[in-house]
Parts: C-alpha cells; sequence; structure tokens
C-alpha cells in the first residue's frame, strides 16, 4: 500500500452501485456513487434517511447486510483496490488501518467485559503489544478521547458510561490501531446538543495529532459546516454535489443541497420551510434526477435524462441546471 | 408466509387422521388367521401379533395423539397466554405471585410428574391431556410474559392506554397479535412433546391400554417382535411418531420466521 | 402573525410538580432520583408552553405525567380548572378525550400489525362520533392533517416518516382535544421535512385553538410554536420566559451553553459546559459542577429569580450575563411566573 501525500486520495470509490433484495422487492440505495477522501482531511458525506450514506460506508470494509449486494464499482483504498478483496484481506485492514465508528456507542462495546480491556485488546491484536503496555496504551487513548480520570473508568464497564461517555470510549477503540482513515457514521446521533460540537472537535484534532483521515457521514448539515474541509451531498442513492466545504455550502449549485440549508435555517413567522414530498422507501434505478418530483426547477429534461456529475463553478454537480 | 415442509405434513397427518374411517379398516378387527402377516396390498403395513392392520393402527392411532396433543397444548395456551400477558402488564404483586407459582411448577421433572399422577389417579385419558396441559401452562406463562415485558413500554401501548384502553384491551388487542407467532411456534412444540410424552407413558406401560390404538403402546407392543425379525409392528408406529414430532417441529421453526416479514 | 390568548381560564396549570424514583444502585443501596422536582407552570387556549432540556432533564416525564401515564409524587395537574393529579383510572377516563399526546418516534408510535386507520379509529372511539360517521370523520382528519385518505389503509411502514408523524397528530387530533403534548414531535424526522409537520401543528393548533405543552431539543421548533420556554435541567426549570425574552436574552448559563452549540450566540456570550450530565447530590445548583462561572455561592439552594416581567432564571449570577436586575424571587412553590402580557 503507497501512502498518499496530504491531499491525494486516500479513499476513492468509483462508480458504486448496491442492490438489495430479490425480484419484485428488489431496490437500487446506491447508484454511481464517486467518493473521493482526501488523505489527512475531514471529508464530510451529507445526506438524509434513504440517501445511501451508510451503505456505502459499510461497503468500503466489506461489511454489507446479507440481502446486499454490491453490483459494481471500484474502491481504491492507498493505491489498491479493495472492492474484490478476500475476507481475510479485509480483516486485516478492518479496525487496523480503517477504523469505524458507528451511531450507537453500546453497540460497538461489549457489555461484559471491561473497557480499557476492549480497548486494549485492539492494541494486542493488531499491534503486538505486551498486555502492559496494551493497558497503558489503552488508558492513554481515552484520555486523548476526553474521558476524565481514565485510569479509573478503564475498569469500568460499559452500563457505567454514559452515552457520551460511551462513544468516546468507542472512539478510543477505533484509534487503538492508529488507523489511517476513520469512518464515523452518525457519531452524534442520540446525544445532547452540547456534546456533538465536543465528539467532532475530537475527531478534527485527531486529524492533525494522528496524522489521520476522517470521513464524517451524518445528516446534518450544521455539522459539516465547520469541520470539514470537503463535503459530498447524496441524495436517493445519487451525488448530488461534491466538493470543497466553504464553496458548497455558502453557493450550493444543486437545487436539493440549497433546499437541504434552507430547511436547516429558515423561519418565516407562519411558516417553517420544508420541501414538500418525500424520498421513496424502496428506490428504483433513476432514470431522470431523483430530485425531480420535488424540485421547482424542474423541467422535462430533468425528468427524462439522468444529470452526471460535471464540474461547474469549482465544484462538481449533478444537475441539469446548475449554470 | 412461506408454507414449509412442516406445515405440509402436519396437514397431512391431520388429513389421514381425519379420514381414517374411510380410507382403513376397522383398526380393532381381529384375524387370527393373519398374524404378523409383513406388508403386501391387502395390508400396507402388515398385520400385528393379533391379526390386526397395522396401517389402520396407524391411523386410528393418530387421531388420538394427535387429538390429544392438540387438546393438551391448545388448553395451556389459553389459560397460560392471558395469564402470562396481565400478570406482565400489569406488573407488582400479580406479576411475582405468577413467577413464583410457575417456578414451582416448572422445579418438577416433567416425566415423573406425568408419571406420578398417572399412577396415583389411573391412565384415564381425559386426566391425562389435563396433566399435560397442567404442566405447560408455566411455560406459556413465561413465554409470553418475556415476550410482553419488552413491549410494556412501547410507545404504541402507551398510546393505546392514551385511547383509554385497560389492561384486558391492550392485551387481546395489541400484545396477542403482536406475539401470536411466538405462541404459535411454542404451540407446535408443544404438540410434538406432548406426542412423545403420550407415546413415552404407553411405552412404559402407563398410558392408553391395549387394544386402543396408540402408537407408544404399538411400539412397545411390537418391539418384541423386531427381534423374530417381524419388523413391521413397531417400525411404522414409531415412524409416525418420528413423523409427527419432526414436522411439527419445522412448522413451529417457520412461524418463527413469519416474525422477519412484518407485513 | 399570533394572537394573544384571551381567555379568563387557562387550559393546564401545573403546581409544584414532582415524580421520584427509587432506584438501587450497584451497592444495593436506595437511591431517590428526582426526575421532574418541584415544576410549575400555565398554559393558555392557543398556546404553546415549549420545555427545551437535554436527555436525563426529566421533560419527557412530565408528558407521562400529564396523559396519567404515571403518577406524581406531588404537586397538582389542573385541566381546565379540575384537579387530576389523584384521580384514579376509572374517574380519568372521560378526560382523556381531552389531553392527548403525539410521541417522538412515529414508527414505534403505532402498532405494526394494524392499519393506520384502525390505529386512529382507537382514539376517535373516545369522542362522541357515531359509528356510521367515523369513515368520514377520519378521511376529514388527514385531510386537515395533508394526509391523502387512501394511505390510512397501509400498514405503518409503508409510510414515509413525515407522512406517519403526520397520522400520529391526526390521532391525538382525532378525540377532538384542548391539550396535547408534543414528546419532540419533529426529532426523528429529517431536517427537510420536519417543516412539514411543524407547519401541521400550528395550523390546527390555530383552527383548533388548542394547547399544546411542546417538548423538543431543536430551538428551530421551539422558536416556531413555542409562546413562552422554559429551559430544564436535571427536574428543574432553570430559566422561564416568553420567546422573545429567552431567546433574545437568555439569562441561564444552561440556557446559553444549549443555544452556543446550536450555533445561536456570538461568541463573545457563548458559554460552553465541562464534563458531563451527571446526577448531584446536595443541595445547591444542580449545574455547578460544569458551569464556568461557579462559585461558593452556588452551593446553596438557588430558587427562581424574576428578572424581567414574566422572566425568571434560577441563577444568582443572571444580572452579569444578561445584564438585567432582579423583580423577585419565587417562594419555590405556587406558579413560578406572570402571565406576561406580551406573548410574543
Amino acid at each position: 500500500m503507497k501512502q498518499p501525500t496530504p491531499g491525494e486520495a486516500l479513499l476513492s470509490i468509483r462508480d458504486l452501485n448496491i442492490e438489495i433484495g430479490y425480484g419484485a422487492d428488489k431496490h437500487y440505495p446506491v447508484q454511481e456513487v464517486d467518493l473521493t477522501v482526501p488523505s489527512r482531511r475531514v471529508t464530510g458525506l451529507v445526506g438524509e434517511s434513504g440517501s445511501g450514506k451508510s451503505l456505502t460506508a459499510l461497503a468500503v470494509v466489506g461489511m454489507l447486510p446479507p440481502t446486499a449486494q454490491q453490483t459494481s464499482g471500484a474502491i481504491e483504498f492507498a493505491g489498491v483496490d479493495i472492492s474484490r478483496a478476500l475476507e481475510s484481506e479485509l480483516q486485516r485492514i478492518r479496525g487496523r488501518q480503517i477504523a469505524l465508528l458507528f451511531q450507537n456507542p453500546r453497540a460497538s462495546l461489549h457489555p461484559l467485559k471491561k473497557v480499557g480491556s476492549q480497548i486494549a485488546y485492539m492494541a494486542l491484536r493488531h499491534q503486538h503489544l505486551s498486555r502492559a503496555s496494551a493497558w497503558t496504551h489503552a488508558i492513554e487513548l481515552m484520555a486523548a478521547a476526553g474521558i476524565s480520570e481514565p485510569k479509573a473508568r478503564a475498569e469500568d464497564y460499559p452500563h457505567q458510561f454514559s452515552g457520551g461517555m460511551a462513544q468516546r470510549a468507542a472512539l478510543a477503540m477505533a484509534l487503538a490501531c492508529s488507523p489511517q482513515l476513520l469512518i464515523a457514521d452518525e457519531p452524534t446521533s442520540g446525544l445532547d446538543t452540547t456534546l456533538r460540537e465536543q465528539i467532532v472537535e475530537l475527531l478534527a484534532t485527531q486529524v492533525r495529532d494522528r496524522r489521520m483521515t476522517v470521513l464524517l457521514i451524518t445528516h446534518d448539515i450544521g455539522l459539516v459546516k465547520h469541520h470539514t474541509d470537503s463535503v459530498t451531498v447524496l441524495y436517493a442513492g445519487r451525488v448530488m454535489e461534491a466538493g470543497a466545504t466553504r464553496l458548497i455550502l455558502d453557493s450550493p449549485r444543486n437545487p436539493y443541497t440549497r433546499e437541504l440549508m434552507r430547511a436547516d435555517q429558515e423561519v418565516h413567522g407562519a411558516r417553517m420551510y420544508a420541501i414538500p414530498g418525500n424520498v421513496p422507501p424502496m428506490l428504483p434505478r433513476w432514470t431522470g434526477c431523483p430530485f425531480s418530483g420535488r424540485c421547482d426547477l424542474a423541467t422535462n429534461v430533468c425528468r427524462d435524462v439522468l444529470p452526471s456529475l460535471r464540474v461547474i463553478a469549482g465544484r462538481e454537480v449533478a444537475c441539469h441546471h446548475a449554470d | 408466509m412461506r408454507v414449509g415442509y412442516g406445515a405440509i405434513v402436519v396437514g397431512i397427518l391431520v388429513l389421514l387422521a381425519a379420514l381414517a374411517p374411510l380410507i382403513a379398516r376397522d383398526p380393532l378387527h381381529i384375524d387370527s388367521t393373519a398374524t404378523l402377516v409383513p406388508p403386501s396390498w391387502a395390508h400396507p403395513f402388515g398385520t400385528d401379533q393379533n391379526g390386526m392392520d397395522v396401517f389402520a393402527r396407524v391411523l386410528y392411532a393418530a387421531r388420538l395423539d394427535l387429538g390429544e396433543a392438540l387438546a393438551a397444548a391448545a388448553l395451556a395456551v389459553l389459560i397460560g397466554v392471558p395469564l402470562g400477558a396481565l400478570g406482565a402488564l400489569a406488573g407488582g404483586w400479580a406479576d411475582q405471585a405468577l413467577l413464583r407459582i410457575t417456578e414451582s411448577v416448572q422445579s418438577f421433572p416433567t416425566l415423573l410428574l406425568a408419571m406420578g399422577v398417572v399412577a396415583a389417579i389411573g391412565p384415564c385419558l381425559g386426566k391425562l391431556v389435563l396433566v399435560i396441559a397442567a404442566v405447560n401452562i408455566p411455560v406459556y406463562i413465561r413465554l409470553t410474559r418475556s415476550a410482553v415485558l419488552p413491549m410494556r413500554d412501547m410507545e404504541f401501548i402507551q398510546a393505546a392506554r392514551c385511547a383509554g384502553l385497560g389492561n384486558v384491551a391492550i392485551v387481546t388487542r395489541h400484545l396477542i397479535p403482536n406475539i401470536a407467532h411466538l405462541i404459535a411456534a411454542q404451540f407446535s412444540i408443544n404438540c410434538a412433546w406432548a406426542i412423545q410424552i403420550l407415546a413415552a407413558l404407553s411405552f412404559i406401560g402407563l398410558g392408553v391400554a391395549l387394544p386402543t390404538p396408540e402408537w407408544g403402546a404399538m411400539v412397545r407392543a411390537g418391539a418384541d417382535y423386531t427381534v423374530y425379525g417381524q419388523w413391521w409392528v413397531a417400525l411404522f408406529p414409531g415412524l409416525a411418531i418420528v413423523v409427527a414430532v419432526l414436522s411439527l417441529n419445522e412448522l413451529a421453526d417457520s412461524f418463527r420466521h413469519h416474525t422477519s416479514r412484518v407485513r | 402573525m399570533r394572537t394573544n390568548a384571551s381567555s379568563d381560564r387557562v387550559a393546564l396549570t401545573v403546581v409544584d410538580l414532582s415524580k421520584a424514583f427509587q432506584l438501587r444502585d450497584a451497592a444495593l443501596r436506595r437511591r431517590f432520583l428526582r426526575a421532574v422536582d418541584g415544576v410549575s407552570f400555565e398554559v393558555g387556549w392557543g398556546e404553546t408552553f415549549g420545555i427545551v432540556g437535554e436527555s436525563g432533564s426529566g421533560k419527557s416525564t412530565i408528558g407521562k405525567l400529564l396523559l396519567k401515564l404515571t403518577n406524581p409524587t406531588s404537586g397538582n395537574i389542573i385541566l381546565d380548572g379540575i384537579h387530576v393529579e389523584s384521580m384514579s383510572e376509572r374517574r380519568f377516563r372521560p378526560f382523556r378525550k381531552r389531553v392527548q399526546i403525539v410521541f417522538q418516534d412515529p414508527l414505534s408510535a403505532f402498532d405494526p400489525r394494524l392499519t393506520v386507520v384502525d390505529s386512529v379509529l382507537e382514539t376517535l372511539r373516545l369522542s362522541t362520533v357515531a359509528p356510521k360517521d367515523r369513515t368520514k370523520a377520519i378521511d376529514d382528519l388527514f385531510t386537515e392533517v395533508g394526509l391523502d385518505p387512501a394511505l390510512g389503509r397501509r400498514y405503518p411502514r409503508q409510510l414515509s416518516g413525515g407522512q406517519l408523524q403526520r397520522a400520529s397528530i391526526a390521532r391525538a387530533l382525532a378525540p377532538g382535544p384542548d391539550i396535547v403534548f408534543l414528546d419532540e414531535p419533529t426529532s426523528a424526522l429529517d431536517v427537510s421535512i420536519r417543516g412539514q409537520v411543524a407547519n401541521v401543528l400550528r395550523d390546527r393548533q390555530e383552527q383548533r385553538r388548542l394547547a399544546y405543552v411542546l417538548v423538543a431539543h431543536d430551538w428551530t421548533v421551539v422558536e416556531f410554536l413555542a409562546d413562552r420556554i422554559a429551559i430544564m435541567y436535571l427536574g428543574e426549570f432553570v430559566e422561564v420566559g416568553s420567546r422573545r425574552q429567552c431567546l433574545g436574552r437568555p439569562l441561564h448559563p444552561y440556557t446559553r451553553a444549549l443555544m452556543t452549540s446550536a450555533g445561536r450566540i456570538e461568541s463573545s456570550q457563548a458559554i460552553r459546559l465541562r464534563g458531563e450530565l451527571a446526577p448531584v447530590a446536595g443541595e445547591g445548583c444542580r449545574l455547578a459542577g460544569r458551569c464556568p462561572l461557579v462559585q461558593s455561592r452556588c452551593s446553596e439552594p438557588q430558587k427562581l429569580i424574576e428578572y424581567e416581567s414574566g422572566h425568571w432564571a434560577r441563577c444568582w449570577r443572571a444580572p452579569e450575563v444578561g445584564l438585567v436586575q432582579a423583580i423577585a424571587v419565587s417562594s419555590g412553590q405556587g406558579i413560578d411566573r406572570v402571565r406576561s402580557p406580551e406573548v410574543m
């Protein structure tokens, strides 16, 4: 595996397609998704429910649910295509080079093992440290993750941790092997607002201090505003817009991005803004723009022709009316 | 719900049992000239030591075994499920009392308990059904209770309370339909177990008396003859037990899998 | 534009409401957890009282108390002038059609085995609508909340989050209630559609003069719907005031901390808390362990202090924070607010 230079792509997904189910129940949650995660940066993947963002993340590490299938696409990590890798190769990569942080921290922690042991175990297994040094390493990681009194907390069990602390512990576990890439899927959902900032700032710190790369997956556009360098916006399985965060959020070119931001902030007296309509629960293979049914700029070409990702005004955008 | 082997086989068994009088000859008819005849066109399963047609006896025994099993299991369900659901929903001392009672009953080894009762009051068929049902009531109380407990605090149950529904209404309208597949699975397994218990009791002589056709009793009677090469007397009733038990278990499985396909 | 609530009677009054749970910790010692501790407020017809707090604040417990899903340890709940706090279920039954609830997660709020219509029928039966008119009544309800009546015949899983939450509102409105408790009605919905539900709630309130108690952590929704706001921490109200007062000049450090995380406060006013939410022993301010403004006086019991007419805060340092003077200190019992003349 070659080490990319900072800013060069560490993870590169091209033309990812995922299908779920068989026969009449088949649907297409991810369609032709491209995603670039540059090294030593925080990249955001933004989408609401049904956008396909979580499945994209799972596809990277080969952990799709049993009924889901990746039907095409290349996933390149540090120069190597891992989309067709064997399970044994993937096991070496998971945890060691690509670490994952999920939404429900308690689900990531073994309820019957001490927190310290679980973190130390990662170091033991992947880095072959001695027991004693693995334990010390675990305590250091817990401190870095912002857990106060880490020595005492390492002896506790997960049920004694609050939601926020459990997420920090899960983060410490993810960092145990100094992974190159950390994929955080909605790491702050279900946590209180005061904690959200802290956790995401923690992730940004890790990028600096540990020379890591972070892919932050979230539905919260406010979260990406301040903490990501670049962002990709997904809607109903397809990429709508991708590029530098500042650029996209200040001047969005895709109507969905614009509407998303509008709904996030706009309150006009008697009306709170919402995008009319909804995303279908099982996505068909789109033959036109997926947002055309809800977009007020939509014309016939939007419904009949799939917009492809083009470079416009310094970012990639999929929309017939982006200019 | 995809129809699996279990449902089909159980269905066939029930059908055969029901139609026994039309398909087979009199199971009690003794033909002393045709004792221990191997399987043939006239006697598909052969005849036993009394000259009675094994095929007919197996079929008629199905009525008894399946009927007993169904009755016992149904009785246990009718008493155990509402008790378990109400107890779990109400909580407090009612729940605790139920738990203590189930623990006491379940601490007895069931076969011994059944044997003891039968030895005490005699092998009357009706009483056997009651005994088997009684022994199974705690199973349903606990099963229902553990299924209902996590549902108790779910929002749609709270919504039902806010709509003024009382405990009984919540149990019938919301709880039982949502756990029906679990009860059905347990019911199936129960029937299989009841057949086994009945066969076991009859096998050791405490169940149904000859000449009434019953699978376990038939196996016992025919076991001696196997040594002499007359394998059919014991094999067919034994096979019937195996087929019934396996298919009921398979049916239980398909009830359980039903849950993953929510409407 | 919101108009002033004009009736002479309020829809709901809560006085000094408390709910304590008895817990056994790991060492089997008994500990009392006061999930709701001496909370008081009033809601008028057509008004919304918003309660903002994080998990563990006790806000959802208030809902359970108002809906009589659990009984209070002490305090009064007065619906339209009648005390209901110690009513048995049987005596309270006639009130059930007058107070309803909308739950946070629409998917778990519906029985998965019933069609949506059947679930709505459940509460409709509390009303006086005759059985033969019920189908029409439900169709009308669906139209009121912006749902195609045909969706009613589907199962909950077949509706989107926004549609199902609107069905939840239809179910709450079916018996014709006066008071609706909204437990984080938009939290489980995507940002782009929470407005759909919020708009429906607002419209229905105007049309039916409903009193809402709104629990939320989303400031946008609170700003949109609430007339008066209370911020709740570990069972107590730490600040109470009108929407304009609380949003425009938050007094309590906790309120400021919440608004800082939500990006609603300029950096000069920003406050960040240390540590985590944890149960607190002792009589002093419950935020003391985390507050950057803590001083020794904070270990004394803190009362709600009125700093402006109708704007109260449980912090003696509020004057420095919000540049106001104290007007009155609450007695600790009774209603901790004066009905402020300005509702905007």
